[in-house]
């Protein structure tokens, strides 16, 4: 099992290594010169060589490369200023070093991520297996219409709808909005409250309907058939016996979906006006912000191949057979 | 139904605790079947129509005794088996008919009253172990959690009593591979382990759904001779279902034959192998190939293909394949269903309008 | 003469990896290691073996579906072993293949007249109507009814859609047919018809045929000679009747021994599973992992016979007994006392 880990570890850092370089390649060796677009409108060639070589652009692509991994690793300077490691690298557009603008930015969107995903899994899966365990009778079918309706909703439209009703006209919900949980839980909870309801209406729709399918499919399992010839009542025939097999199926979706929701976050960010790591990425863009762009992908590609890894080893968890 | 006790147990069918010796006539109790299934019907509701699995099935079982159930595929073998335990999957299978198992009728109770029965009176054996078992759980927690919760024994006594029936079944350093998954077993030793499984509630009666199948022959050996010895050993009734004539040879008492869900032939297994009073059974019993016949010589078929069950043929479902139906006058085999009924002595019955004894007749015994 | 088949050394082992990104290297299974056979023209060699012996692996081989990781295949004086896929192509015609499952072996999607065409076009053997009129012969020789040609697999039983794969075979008019458990899908009764045909086929067009089963009783029905396979390894090989009756391999012995037939003088008055009629020779245990087979004679472990010299060396094959081109593999050889 350590070594498992171990090897995992070690799978994921080689992935990091690879997305880095190339998104390194992509921004630096593409035309668009970033220290022109520093250097502001009045720049003579003496202050554009002052800040290529600040930023180290004077030096060959490896060498570069080099030094922005050190700077990930050990810290590094930039000019006078010193980026402490993990550093990954300056924007001279906002004056400050990347990685503290993503430590800004970072708990914000895993606050919409994280308390989406257990909203989604408890609502979706739960529902789902009850759908499923009553399957054809009345539950069932208004279980399937409802999540019909809710997978067929789209997140700027229902959050915008529900913030009107719920916020502005009702008043049932604080506004929408990211409060650091460490300075003030009550209000980081309150602020949340309205995305995570929106997300996972729209998302916890797609799992009922998933687990409905894996449970039944599940069902139909020749072990699920000895659990019941054994007289093991059907609550632990379904839920011990039957379940153990859907959960790897919607366990492997939801890997999946980890890289969607970071996806479709930019939407989530700026319909409830939550300044994650998303917006950031799109002000980025915007502003041609190579440095904060390259920071921006590593912190995405970061969180997917941890969740990443973190399902496959709930996987070994789950199955047995798949302990390497 | 004259006696106010068979009364009583009708009445309340989930009465399991009854005792079948006590208030009867001594005679009776004696020859009482420890199962009887009558005029039994399954019927799937498919796309295409509805399939008749099962159609009109008789037979019964007594302790001590080993009943092969004979047939190919979609023949209602297995589709018998499982709904001696209610496990169809209800939305889809109808049910009908009478299943009596010690004096209660099984195919009238409810899940909840066939759960007292299932794992503790009857044990079923599937055919492939490796599918049966789930891959999640330990054999421990496969083999303990049923009994526990029927005894209310102890984790520590519950996998006592599972090593205790590792042991039995053969499989070795049980205490070690207590702990293992299926997956962790061969195929043989996983088979053992679904053995295991059945004997963890002492049933009286097994059934075992093509226990051997699945494994090669010199552990279908091993595995017969393992199912045999249990059997002999514990006076268990034992309902085989198997498509191979071999199998039956080897360990069973009686056989039944079955073709497109109806019984064709039944009697002590000896006396239908050595002389089948079927068409069927004798092409059955001809087809297969040996180690001892001519090696030269065409094997002999059954002509044609097996029936299209969501569309038999009328009449006598073997009628199209049979090679004796010239011998029976006019359009009978295709116009009748033939009534499955005893030949002379009550343990011999067949379905077919030929005349007793006209195959024996015909070239005596098939076996070479 | 040259045999039309003559495979020498043969062995796949197929590399078993541990770990997703760092993938290493743990060990091999030997599916099959190191065996030798021909295959005369006309002739039909029976490969009998438990499952993991390395049969089926071995008919993949021949018809170089895989790629061998040693030993030398030599069809017609040429070796294919490492053939590419230009050199294959003239060969494709002339070995053809018959799959065990009749289900998954067909296109849904086409007909049969379609199914059967394939290796011809592919090929581009014959014109278009040259090929159809190929196909109802086919349709003929195999027994099926030519005015099926235009229906899809789903129409078909079991035993028709394998009397479909042979035509397939056939089609080609190859000189070598690898019959992979070409009757072990199918239900007693149809299996017995598929088995006729086989042979009938086998005889009155001189195919060769390579017809790997479990199953002795219908390998007897087949073959000329048969190779009893274990763990990758050929341990006995002989002509029939040599092999049914006169094996020398505690193996092959405990194979006949444990097919349950249906025999004479059984049941009445008699225990069931006490023994029918012949003592009956039982192996212990299950067949061992060919990741990791046992040192010396790999049968050792479940032998009745073994003995010290067995762990340490591994017995050749070798001629034994009196029948021409009878080879055992084995240090203690010996006919059952009768």
């Amino acid at each position: 099992m350590f070594g498992y880990i171990l090897r995992r570890g070690l799978g994921a850092v080689l992935i990091l290594l690879v997305v880095s370089a190339v998104t390194f390649l992509l921004f630096y060796a593409l035309p668009a010169d970033p220290a022109r677009l520093s250097c502001g409108k009045t720049c003579t060639p003496q202050s554009l060589a002052q800040i290529r070589h600040s930023m180290g652009l004077d030096r060959p692509l490896p060498v570069q490369y080099w030094q922005f991994l050190h700077g990930v690793f050990a810290g590094r300077h930039f000019d006078t200023v010193w980026c402490a490691a993990p550093c990954l690298g300056y924007s001279f557009v906002n004056q400050q070093s990347v990685s503290s603008t993503l430590a800004d930015r970072f708990p914000a969107t895993l606050s919409l991520a994280a308390g989406a995903s257990v909203l989604i899994l408890t609502v979706g899966v739960g529902f789902g297996i009850l759908a499923a365990l009553r399957r054809g009778r009345a539950l069932d079918k208004q279980l399937t219409a409802v999540a019909l309706v809710g997978a067929s909703m789209q997140v700027y439209f229902l959050g915008i709808v529900a913030r009107y009703l719920l916020v502005d006209q009702l008043d049932l919900l604080p506004q929408p909005g990211y409060t650091g949980i460490t300075s003030d839980p009550g209000k980081w909870f309150g602020g949340m409250l309205l995305p995570w309801i929106t997300l996972a209406v729209v998302s916890a729709a797609t799992y009922v309907r998933f687990t409905r399918s894996a449970m039944i499919e599940a069902e139909s399992q020749e072990y699920v058939r000895t659990a019941r010839a054994q007289g093991l009542p059907p609550r632990v025939v379904h839920l011990r016996y039957a379940w153990r097999a859907a959960l790897t199926l919607v366990l492997t979706q939801f890997g999946l979906d980890l890289g969607v929701f970071l996806g479709s976050a930019v939407i989530t960010e700026t319909t409830f006006n939550i300044h994650g790591i998303a917006q950031l990425a799109v002000t980025s863009v915007t502003n041609l912000d190579l440095p904060m762009i390259t920071g921006t992908v590593l912190v995405a590609a970061t969180f997917i191949v941890v969740c990443n890894t973190a399902v496959d080893f709930c996987y070994a968890l789950i199955d047995p057979r798949v302990r390497l | 139904m004259v006696t106010s006790v068979y009364d009583g147990y009708d009445s309340d069918n989930s009465d399991n605790g009854y005792d079948n010796t006590g208030s009867h006539e001594g005679e009776e109790a004696t020859v009482r079947p420890l199962l009887a299934v009558e005029d039994l019907a399954v019927r799937f509701d498919t796309e295409g129509g509805t399939v008749q699995a099962v159609n009109g099935l008789s037979f019964s079982l007594r302790r001590g005794r080993t009943l092969a159930v004979v047939g190919e595929s979609g023949s209602g073998k297995s589709a018998t088996g499982l709904a001696i335990l209610g496990l169809h999957d209800r939305r889809r299978a109808r049910i009908s008919g009478r299943v009596e198992f010690d004096g209660v009728d099984l195919a009238g109770l409810q899940e909840r009253g066939l759960a007292a029965y299932r794992g503790s009176r009857i044990a079923m054996v599937f055919q492939d172990a490796l599918t049966a078992l789930s891959p999640y759980h330990t054999i421990e927690r496969q083999l303990t959690d049923a009994y526990r919760r029927r005894t209310g024994a102890s984790r520590r006594a519950a996998r006592t009593r599972a090593v205790e029936m590792l042991a039995r079944v053969g499989i070795p350093d049980p205490v070690r591979r207590v702990a293992e998954y299926p997956h962790e077993f061969s195929g043989g030793m996983r088979q053992r382990v679904m053995i295991a499984m059945a004997l963890m509630g002492e049933p009286d009666l097994v059934i075992a759904d093509e226990p051997t199948t699945a494994l090669d022959v010199t552990v279908q050996a091993q595995i017969l001779d393992l199912l045999a010895g249990l059997q002999a050993e514990s006076d268990l009734a034992l309902l085989l279902i198997t498509h191979d004539l071999g199998v039956v040879s080897g360990v069973a008492h009686d056989m039944l034959v079955m073709y497109a869900g109806r019984g064709v032939e039944q009697g002590p297994a000896a006396e239908v192998l050595a002389a089948p009073e079927h068409p069927y059974t004798r092409g059955l019993l001809r087809s297969v190939p040996t180690l001892h016949g001519d090696p030269d010589a065409d094997l002999t078929p059954i002509a044609g293909s097996p029936p299209d069950l969501l569309d038999p043929p009328p009449g006598c479902a073997f009628h199209p394949r049979c090679d004796q139906r010239e011998r029976v006058g006019g359009d009978r085999c295709a116009t009748e269903v033939p009534a499955f009924v005893p030949l002379g002595d009550p343990e011999r019955m067949r379905a077919c309008h030929l005349p007793s004894g006209a195959l024996e007749a015909l070239e005596g015994s098939v076996i070479r | 003469m040259n045999p039309l088949l003559e495979v020498s050394g043969l062995a796949k082992h197929f590399p078993v990896r541990r770990g997703a990104v760092l993938a290493r290297r743990v060990g091999a299974v030997k599916a099959v290691d190191g065996i030798g056979f021909t295959v005369a023209r006309g002739e039909s060699l029976g490969l009998v073996g438990e499952s993991g012996c390395g049969k089926s692996t071995t008919g993949r081989l021949i018809t170089r579906l895989l790629e061998p990781t040693a030993g030398a295949i030599r069809y017609d004086g040429q070796d294919i072993a490492h053939a590419g896929r230009r050199e294959l192509m003239p060969l494709r015609g002339r070995i053809q293949m018959v799959f065990q499952d009749p289900y998954s072996s067909l296109n849904p999607r086409h007909t049969v007249g379609e199914i059967i065409a394939a290796p011809m076009a592919s090929l581009g053997i014959g014109s278009r109507t040259g090929r159809r009129d190929r196909v109802l012969e086919l349709l003929e020789t195999v027994g099926l009814d030519a005015a099926h040609v235009h229906r899809y697999p789903h129409e078909f039983s079991g035993g028709q859609r394998q009397r479909i794969g042979v035509a397939r075979a056939l089609a080609t008019e190859p000189e070598l047919i690898v019959a992979d458990e070409p009757v072990s899908a199918l239900d007693v009764s149809i299996q017995a018809q598929i088995v006729n045909m086989l042979r009938r086929l086998q005889r009155e067009l001189g195919i060769a045929m390579l017809f790997i089963a479990h199953d002795l009783a219908v390998v007897r029905q087949v073959s000329h000679r048969v190779a009893v396979m274990y763990l990758g390894r050929i341990v006995e090989i002989a002509d029939r009747d040599t092999l049914y009756e006169r094996s020398q391999h505690p193996y092959t012995q405990a194979l006949l021994s444990a097919v349950p037939e249906v025999d004479a003088g059984i049941g009445i008055g008699r225990e069931p599973g006490r023994g029918a009629g012949r003592e009956r020779i039982r192996l212990v245990g299950d067949v061992p992992s060919p990741l990791n087979p046992p040192s010396g004679c790999r049968f050792r472990t479940r032998c009745p016979k073994a003995a010290e010299v067995c762990a340490a060396q591994e017995p050749p094959l070798v001629p034994i007994g009196g029948a021409d081109g009878h080879l055992t593999a084995c240090h203690f050889p010996a006919l059952l006392p009768v």
